[in-house]
C-alpha cells in the first residue's frame, strides 16, 4: 500500500497532520494520553484558560441534544499561572515529537486577555495561542467581545503586540455576519482563523418545567451544528485570506475532508472526543484511507477544492 | 499507538436482560476484561445502541461482576430514551461497555463496615458487600426504597451479614427512612467504616449524622456525564477547598464517583457560584 502526505503548513505552523483537538473536550492532554500516544495527533489545543483561576459553573453541565450535546461548563479551569507551572511542562515532550501544544485563551475584560496571553506566550510551553473571544465583557456591559466587529478588532489588537507565538482568533457563530467578524480579527492582527465555537441554546425537562443545565442555556456542539460550520468555513475562507482551522463536529475522516475541501487548512475534533475516547486518531487514520482510496497524494490538494456550481 | 486503557473499550455479549420489579432491569453480560479488572464502586459508560441515537453513553455502576466466570451485572431504572433503548437489547446481541471508570470504594481499613443504599443506589454495594465478606470482615447492610418492590436483591445481602431493610409506605420492612434503622444499630454497635448511595437527601442526612458521630462514611455520587474520562469537567460535583469560595468543583467521572462525606457539598451558596461563560455559559 501506498502512503499518503497527510502534512500541512497552518500559517507559520507545521502540522504533521490536519488533526488538532479542541479546546474544552482534551482537558490538558494527560487524560486520554492514556489512552493512545498523543504524538499522532497534528496537535492539541488545550483547556481555556483565564487570568485567574475560575470555578465554573453549578451542575448539570451537560445535555443531551438531537446529535448533539449542549454544555455550560463555564471555562472551569486552575489559572493560567497553575497551566504553566503543572499542566503544559508534561506536554512538552510532545514538541519533539512534532505534535503542537496549543494555547487557549479566554478572558471577561480587555485587561484578562492580554495579562493571560502574555504570560502564556512568555512561557515558551505553547506552540501558538488560541484567542477565545466568545466570552463575555464582564467590564464592559456584558456584550460578549466576539459578536462586535470593532471590539473584534480592538481585543486581537490588544493581545497582538503581546503574544511572540503564532495567534488564532476562535469566532463565535453567533453573530449576524461571521465574515466580517472575521475581516475584524484579520484587522486586529490574527495570524489564522478558528471556527466555530459553539451555538448558543438551551435543554428545557417539559416534567419538571426546568432548565436542564445549571446555567440555563450552553453551547451546542457535535454533528447538529456541523451543516452551520461549514457554511461559515466556506464563507470566510471566500472572503479572507487567513488560513483557517475548521471545527465543528467532526467525527469522521470524511468529515474532515469536507472541511478542507470548504477551505479550511486545519480540522479540529471536539466533541467527537467526548463521545469516543479513540475518536481523534481513528479519524486520523480515516483521513489517510480516504486519501488511499480516492488516490490523492497530499492532503493540501484538497484544501479550498469545492467544486461550486 | 494505543495504550493500555484502550482495553476499557470492549464489545460484550448480552446473557440476559430481564425485569427484576415495574421499571427496574436486570442485566447480565459477557465481558471478561471488565470482570477481571472491576473494583467494586466503579462503573461502566453502557452505549446502549450503536451510532448516534443516542450519542452519549450511559453511565450504570457495577452491581456485581465475577472474574472467574467472565460475567458483569447491572441494575438499571428505565428513567428515559437511553435506559428504555436498553430494555430491548436481548440475550446473544452485543454492546459495547467503556470501563470499569473511577475510583471505586477504598476497603482499607474497617473490621465492620455497614452499607447503607435507598433506591438504586442499592446497585453498587452489593458488589461491595461481597468484596468485603471475601476479605473476611463483617458486612452490615441498610436498604431503603419507595416500596418493598424496590428494595433489590435483598436475598443476595441477607446471605452475607444483617440486613435491615426500609420503606417510605411500609410495604416492606420498617416504614421509615434508612438512616433510623442505621441509627438504632449505632446505639449499642458499632461501625468502623459506612459506603453509601442513594438519592441526595438520603446522602445529606447520612453525612450529617456520619460526621457528627466521626464514622468515616464514602458516598457514590451521581451527575449527569459526558466524556467519563475526565476531559470535559461535565460531571461536576461540589468538594471542600481550600479556595476562595471554599470549595471546588471534581468530576464524578475521574476524581470520584466515591467522595469522603466529609468532603462533599450538596449545596453550593448561590452568590459565589459563578454562573457564565462563554457564549452564555459554555466551555
Ligand atoms: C456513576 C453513576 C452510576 C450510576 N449507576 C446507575 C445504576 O447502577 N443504575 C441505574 O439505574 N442508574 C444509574 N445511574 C444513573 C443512570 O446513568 C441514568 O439513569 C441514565 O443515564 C439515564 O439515561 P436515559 O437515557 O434513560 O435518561 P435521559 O433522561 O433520557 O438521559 C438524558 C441524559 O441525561 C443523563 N442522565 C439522566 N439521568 C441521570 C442520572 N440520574 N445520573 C446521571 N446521568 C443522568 C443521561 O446519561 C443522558 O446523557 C448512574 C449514574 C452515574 C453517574
Ligand atoms: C464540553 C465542552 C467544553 C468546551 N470548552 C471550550 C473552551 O474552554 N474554550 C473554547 O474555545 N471552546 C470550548 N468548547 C468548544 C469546542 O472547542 C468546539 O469549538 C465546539 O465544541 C465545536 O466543535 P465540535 O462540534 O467538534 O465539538 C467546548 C466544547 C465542549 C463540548
Ligand atoms: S464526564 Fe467528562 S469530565 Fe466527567
Amino acid at each position: 500500500m501506498g502512503k499518503a502526505r497527510l502534512g500541512v503548513q497552518f500559517g507559520p505552523l507545521k502540522l504533521k497532520n490536519p488533526i488538532l483537538t479542541m479546546s474544552g473536550t482534551f482537558g490538558f492532554g494527560q487524560e486520554l494520553g492514556e489512552y493512545y500516544d498523543l504524538s499522532v495527533l497534528g496537535g492539541i489545543i488545550v483547556k481555556a484558560v483565564t487570568a485567574k483561576p475560575r470555578i465554573g459553573n453549578p451542575p448539570p453541565r451537560i445535555a443531551e441534544t438531537a446529535g448533539g450535546i449542549l454544555n455550560a461548563i463555564g471555562i472551569q479551569n486552575p489559572g493560567v499561572d497553575a497551566a504553566i507551572a503543572e499542566e503544559l511542562p508534561p506536554l512538552q515532550g510532545l514538541r519533539k515529537e512534532g505534535t503542537l501544544v496549543i494555547g487557549s485563551v479566554s478572558g471577561h475584560s480587555f485587561e484578562d486577555y492580554n495579562i493571560t496571553t502574555k504570560k502564556l506566550s512568555d512561557s515558551g510551553l505553547v506552540d501558538a495561542i488560541e484567542l477565545n473571544i466568545s466570552c463575555p465583557n464582564l467590564k464592559g456591559g456584558g456584550l460578549t467581545f466576539g459578536t462586535d466587529p470593532a471590539t473584534v478588532k480592538k481585543v486581537v489588537a490588544g493581545v497582538r503586540p503581546l503574544c511572540d507565538v503564532p495567534l488564532i482568533v476562535k469566532l463565535s457563530p453567533n453573530v449576524t455576519d461571521i465574515v466580517e467578524i472575521a475581516r475584524s480579527a484579520g484587522a486586529g492582527g490574527a495570524d489564522m482563523l478558528s471556527l466555530i465555537n459553539t451555538l448558543t441554546g438551551m435543554a428545557i425537562d417539559a416534567v419538571t418545567r426546568r432548565p436542564i443545565l445549571g446555567n440555563v442555556t450552553g453551547g451546542l456542539s457535535g454533528p447538529a451544528v456541523k451543516p452551520v460550520a461549514l457554511r461559515m468555513v466556506h464563507e470566510v475562507s471566500q472572503a479572507v485570506d487567513l488560513p483557517i482551522l475548521g471545527i465543528g463536529g467532526v467525527i469522521s475522516g470524511v468529515d474532515v475532508v469536507e472541511y478542507l475541501l470548504a477551505g479550511a487548512t486545519a480540522v479540529g475534533v471536539g466533541t467527537a472526543n467526548i463521545l469516543d475516547p479513540l475518536a481523534a486518531p481513528r479519524i486520523v487514520g480515516e483521513l489517510e484511507e480516504f486519501l488511499l482510496r480516492e488516490k490523492i497524494e497530499s492532503v493540501e490538494e484538497l484544501i479550498g477544492g469545492l467544486l461550486l456550481p | 499507538m494505543l495504550r493500555e486503557n484502550a482495553g476499557k473499550l470492549q464489545v460484550a455479549s448480552i446473557v440476559k436482560n430481564e425485569p427484576l420489579a415495574h421499571d427496574v432491569y436486570h442485566i447480565t453480560l459477557s465481558a471478561p476484561k471488565l470482570a477481571a479488572d472491576a473494583r467494586p464502586g466503579q462503573f461502566v459508560m453502557v452505549k446502549v445502541a450503536p451510532g448516534l441515537e443516542p450519542a452519549l453513553r450511559r453511565p450504570f455502576s457495577l452491581h456485581r461482576f465475577d472474574g472467574e466466570a467472565g460475567q458483569v451485572e447491572f441494575i438499571y431504572q428505565v428513567v428515559g430514551r437511553g435506559t428504555d433503548i436498553l430494555t430491548n437489547r436481548v440475550a446473544g446481541e452485543e454492546i459495547e461497555l467503556f470501563g470499569p471508570l473511577g475510583n471505586g470504594f477504598c476497603l482499607e481499613k474497617g473490621s465492620r463496615i455497614g452499607l447503607v443504599g435507598g433506591g438504586m443506589g442499592i446497585a453498587p454495594l452489593l458488589a461491595a458487600a461481597e468484596e468485603i465478606s471475601r476479605l473476611g470482615r463483617e458486612v452490615v447492610t441498610f436498604l431503603g426504597a419507595k416500596t418493598g418492590d424496590y428494595l433489590l436483591t435483598t436475598k443476595d445481602f441477607a446471605a452475607l451479614g444483617p440486613l435491615y431493610l426500609t420503606t417510605d409506605d411500609g410495604s416492606a420492612g420498617d416504614k421509615a427512612l434508612v438512616t433510623k434503622p442505621l441509627l438504632d444499630y449505632l446505639e449499642n454497635k458499632k461501625l468502623d467504616l459506612i459506603l453509601a448511595c442513594g438519592p441526595t437527601p438520603m446522602l445529606r442526612a447520612l453525612s450529617k449524622l456520619a460526621n457528627e458521630g466521626g464514622i468515616p462514611t464514602q458516598l457514590s455520587l451521581e451527575e449527569r456525564m459526558g466524556c467519563g474520562t475526565g476531559v470535559c469537567l461535565g460531571c461536576a460535583t461540589a468538594i471542600r477547598a481550600d479556595t476562595p469560595e471554599g470549595y471546588t468543583y471534581k468530576r464524578v467521572c475521574h476524581d470520584g464517583p466515591v467522595f469522603w462525606a466529609r468532603d462533599v457539598l450538596f449545596s453550593v451558596p448561590d452568590k459565589i457560584t459563578a454562573k457564565g461563560g462563554c457564549d452564555h455559559g459554555q466551555g
